[in-house]
């Protein structure tokens, strides 16, 4: 590395004074004999100067702030509002409790006790987008929202979810479906893409839910490719493709379908919707 | 849940005082973001509006004890991504070598920063600065914000994006060159002529 590089790669911190004695003197050295790294060092730092003068620092217009705290008292009363109708009536409560009594009596017959057991331990991600996508299959789950255009979902999912989420437009579809549910408290964003061929369902969740997996997880093979290289496509599963990954650092993803995995991956790789 | 409803009144006050406590105070430092990434004051209350809503619907969900501005912080840019960020468009073609051209050019007559600065950029008005801004893309865009305005350092800027601080600073490097690009093509625009 010549000593011009050299200085371009500490050119930044230069300007930030950010170096160490030896770099420093190294980088002002440089400078003196080479006027086109002065130029650039007196540039960025002109930039800099020159934006922190212009952009000024607002205070919050009155209005809006007050705004906001209106519309936070009011979710806080209307939260406890909906309680206090169980201390006026009584009656009211007994009837809840036996309706959640019959209630929860039917779905754990519905679900079978070992499953049931199964389910309060964290779920596998990747199996239940499989079994979600075979659901799906099977018109147990419906979208509840469908469009021709992945965007005009995005009104759907608005305020609903914690974690940004992907809607990537996919050629030759058909319509686009979505639909929302919770795991455990744990907010879950489904789209399901009607192609010619078939289906393809994607299943989006926050990142840092899954990778903490307490609620929802992933085996730490899947963890580690997703966090390195943003995607795992070496799932083998015997019927269906599935592909995994992370879109704007946020959120993981999973398409499933039973178009040929490579063509799935490049659907979802070109990411040239979240980049410049 | 239905069974102790003195209690769950109890903790929705204390919900509330929290939030006051801990998230409201970042109110104005958030609007200053907000203000950065939309570009106007109608976008940015909305913005701000969402977030700090958003943010008060999942605080269960917050770690106390954390970061809380990062926290909020977060919330925001995601807000922003799914709703505001337009489409986007291919950048156009900034000839990047103009600027230095024209540097090499006023550097030889003038040594005075002040000058300098007043040569370059002298000629831009306010909204175009913020324009300027506006105009690049969102994360070189957070770190010039951060780093250069809010006066971050590089590693609280990692901190509050959640990436290493290798990537602060290689956004930086290049969000400050895009920036001056992009200020001096609005200065030449304005009929700021390049003395040859």
């Amino acid at each position: 590395m010549n000593d011009c590089q050299k200085t371009q790669k500490i050119l930044t911190e230069a300007v930030d004074e950010r170096l160490g004695e030896f770099d420093r003197n190294f980088f002002n050295t440089h400078i003196q004999e080479c006027p086109a790294c002065r130029n650039d060092y007196e540039l960025d730092s002109l930039t800099k100067a020159f934006i922190k003068s212009k952009i000024g620092r607002h205070k919050t217009p009155e209005n809006v702030a007050t705004r906001i705290r209106q519309e936070i008292e009011k979710q806080a009363t209307s939260a406890q509002r909906s309680v206090g109708f169980f201390t006026k009536y009584p009656l009211a409560r007994a009837a809840m409790i036996g309706m959640l009594v019959i209630g929860i009596a039917f779905i754990l017959y519905i679900l079978n006790i070992p499953n049931f057991q199964k389910s309060v331990q964290a779920a596998d991600m990747m199996d239940q987008s499989v079994e979600n996508y075979v659901a799906i299959l099977a018109g147990a789950i419906q979208p509840a929202e469908i469009s021709q255009h992945v965007n005009e979902l995005r009104d759907y999912f608005d305020n609903q979810v914690d974690f940004p989420v992907a809607l990537k437009p996919v050629a030759d579809c058909e319509w686009v479906g979505g639909v929302l549910s919770t795991y455990e408290g744990l907010p879950l964003a489904h789209l399901v893409y009607k192609m010619p061929a078939g289906i393809i369902y994607v299943f989006q969740a926050n990142w840092n839910d899954v990778r903490r997996g307490n609620k929802i997880s992933l085996p730490h093979n899947i963890v580690s490719s997703l966090s390195e290289t943003g995607w795992y496509v070496n799932g083998t599963h015997e019927e269906y493709s599935v592909v995994m990954w992370l879109y704007n650092d946020e959120t993981v993803c999973t398409a499933v379908s039973s178009m040929e995995k490579s063509k799935l991956h490049e659907l979802f790789a070109t990411n040239n919707y979240n980049q410049w | 849940m239905f069974f102790a409803s003195p209690n769950i009144k109890a903790s929705i006050q204390q919900k509330h005082e929290e939030f006051d406590k801990e998230a409201i105070p970042h109110m104005d430092i958030l609007y200053n973001y907000a203000l950065r990434l939309t570009g106007n004051p109608e976008d940015a209350s909305d913005l701000l509006q969402e977030t700090f809503l958003k943010a008060y619907r999942f605080w269960d969900k917050f770690e106390k004890g954390t970061n809380c501005r990062a926290w909020l912080f977060r919330i925001m840019r995601n807000s922003y991504i799914n709703r505001y960020r337009k489409a986007v468009k291919t950048p156009e073609h900034i000839n990047y070598d103009e600027i230095k051209e024209f540097y090499n050019t006023i550097r030889e007559q003038s040594t005075d920063s002040n000058d300098l600065s007043e040569r370059l950029f002298g000629q831009l008005l306010d909204d175009q600065v913020a324009a300027a801004l506006t105009d690049l893309p969102e994360e070189f865009r957070t770190v010039v914000i951060l780093c250069d305005i809010e006066n971050f350092t590089y590693e609280e800027a990692a901190d509050f994006v959640d990436c290493p601080i290798g990537t602060i600073r290689s956004r930086l490097h290049r969000g400050r060159k895009l920036l001056r690009d992009r200020l001096f093509k609005y200065a030449h625009e304005r009929g700021f002529s390049v003395n040859e």
